[in-house]
């Protein structure tokens, strides 16, 4: 009785068949699994942006992508061949080695959740952190991103909005300008008074309600320090902060209220 | 059917020759418009003065644009030759606000007449709109709310009483409002929320008009606003931009007003 006999070339083409094959079902799971995860984290986007906020909708379509990609690049690797339990002790390894490098990273991770769900501030606010001011035109997981009245993007890591003070101008709907002048002591502070509530009467941009502040904040070295406030709609702040300055500018000339500048007097000794 | 006077330019059907000019003063609001063939040419402004008064003038300074308004074109495919003016409410309320404190007893009823400047509407004669949202006096805003961080933008005037036979100016509609006080103690009203949304622009007796506003004030804060029928010495010449449906909608309005015991 004689046994069959396989050639060793014969083996090698064997297994070179089995390795494309493999190698083109793992493209197929992969491609399909790409297609799919996009698919599936737009579709839960959409129905997520009807009740979620947008960042939060963000966050929940990152999390389904990439958790599905995941999924189909394990059942990928699969197809190669690969054990997965080997797989999972290589990785464990691997994921305390990059555990390790990327404290930062990590930190910023956990700090963009807590940002999601404490809310202080959502796309589309302007908000100054530091010495920056800008719209937030994204919040990902480990940065927000700004844009700045100038147009310039600035990239501020979670981590650090953590620990900083941030101001949002624009989370309630109506804001209040403050405006710090600086009156001559000779002039008459009740017509100041009625010439500034003039102006703010007279801007169609300044609110009625809540009622526009003159308030003596103080007397400087040169002048009496005066502090007047009106509250706008946030949408029109930057025209209320043009049009009212103007307008006291305009109305102290016309009302020849002197806003005084700095002086000294030097007297000089004679011989 | 009510009419108003020939001076009354709402409602009017204005026709335009080709390349003709004509104006109107509203209240602050001037209003030029000129037609170019399919083209309409709309210059407004507030508070510019009168604009030259031939039409020839007119028509040159359009072309030119020399006049200091605010210009538009509106281009339309077919060549339409008439317009009309229509008086319309603000898209929000407005918080009337009383010149002196305003106290009203227990048990007591002050019918009022006030008069509040209407906005006006550009629109072609098949009701095509050209232009909209054009305020005849410009009214400051306001805030409506408990607080600062809740309620809602609002317009502010401080209305004039109209006594029976005054006639309110030609921008100005005629505003009959009811306010009770069914509280046990003296009501303070200081400022009143006319619901400018949900009414319509009425003509009678050579002016505009609104139906009435029944405002009853109740104890505990609470208050009922009643829309007033219209009778049919009334003629609807724009309807409300927000319909109501009956007598009530008083849920989500924040009582203005303070019971002085």
């Amino acid at each position: 009785m004689s046994t069959p006999s396989i050639s060793p070339h014969a083996i090698a083409e064997l297994l070179q068949d089995l390795t494309l094959a493999a190698s083109f079902r793992a493209l197929i799971v992969l491609l399909v699994g790409i297609f799919a995860a996009r698919w599936v984290s737009h579709a839960v986007f959409k129905a997520c942006s009807r009740f979620a906020s947008p960042q939060q909708a963000v966050l929940l379509r990152r999390a389904v992508l990439y958790l599905l990609l995941l999924l189909f690049f394990v059942a990928a690797i699969q197809q190669l061949g690969f054990q997965l339990s080997v797989l999972l002790g290589a990785l464990s390894v691997l994921t305390l080695a990059v555990g390790f490098a990327s404290q930062t990273s990590i930190s910023n991770i956990i700090s963009g959740l807590f940002l999601i769900v404490e809310q202080p501030f959502v796309i589309g606010d302007t908000i100054t952190v530091g010495d920056a001011t800008g719209e937030v035109l994204s919040i990902d997981l480990l940065s927000i991103k700004l844009r700045k009245a100038d147009n310039a993007l600035i990239r501020i890591p979670n981590e650090t909005l953590i620990k900083t003070t941030i101001i949002n101008l624009t989370r309630f709907p109506i804001r209040r300008f403050d405006l710090a002048l600086g009156i001559a002591y000779k002039e008459d502070i009740d017509k100041v008074r009625r010439v500034l509530l003039q102006v703010a009467h007279d801007n169609p941009i300044c609110l009625e309600t809540p009622e526009p502040l003159v308030l003596l904040t103080g007397f400087g070295e040169s002048a009496v320090n005066i502090q007047f406030s009106v509250w706008c709609d946030k949408r029109k702040f930057v025209d209320l902060k043009n049009t009212i300055q103007e307008a006291v500018k305009r109305a102290f000339d016309q009302e020849k209220i002197e806003i005084p500048f700095p002086q000294r007097v030097v007297y000089t000794q004679n011989g | 059917m009510t009419k108003l006077p020939a001076t009354m330019p709402w409602g009017k059907v204005y026709t335009f020759t080709d390349k003709e000019a004509q104006q109107w003063q509203l209240g602050q609001l001037t209003i030029a418009v000129q037609r170019l063939g399919k083209n309409w040419l709309i210059g407004t402004g507030y508070g510019k003065g009168a604009l030259p008064g031939t039409p020839q003038e007119l028509a040159a300074g359009m072309t030119a644009r020399t006049f200091d308004l605010t210009y538009q074109y509106l281009y339309h495919e077919q060549k339409i030759p008439s317009l009309k003016l229509v008086p319309i409410w603000p898209d929000r309320a407005i918080i009337l606000h009383t010149k002196l404190p305003f106290y009203l007893s227990p048990d007591t009823t002050a019918q009022l007449d006030i008069s509040i400047p209407v906005w006006c509407r550009l629109e072609t004669q098949d009701e095509i709109i050209l232009l909209d949202n054009l305020p005849t006096v410009l009214l400051s805003e306001t805030w409506l709310g408990e607080d600062t961080c809740q309620g809602k933008f609002c317009y502010a005037h401080r209305p004039k009483l109209l006594q029976e036979d005054e006639v309110p100016a030609l921008w100005e509609a005629r505003c009959p409002l009811i306010v009770r006080n069914n509280c046990k103690n003296v009501l303070l009203v200081d400022r009143i929320e006319w619901l400018a949304p949900y009414l319509g622009v009425y003509a009678a007796h050579n002016q505009l008009r609104s139906i009435e506003l029944n405002i009853i004030y109740k104890d505990n804060n609470a208050m009922e606003v009643q829309f007033g029928k219209h009778d049919r010495s009334l003629t609807l010449l724009t309807s409300p931009r927000i319909p109501h449906k009956g007598q009530l909608l008083a849920s989500f309005i924040q009582s203005l007003t303070k019971g002085d015991s």
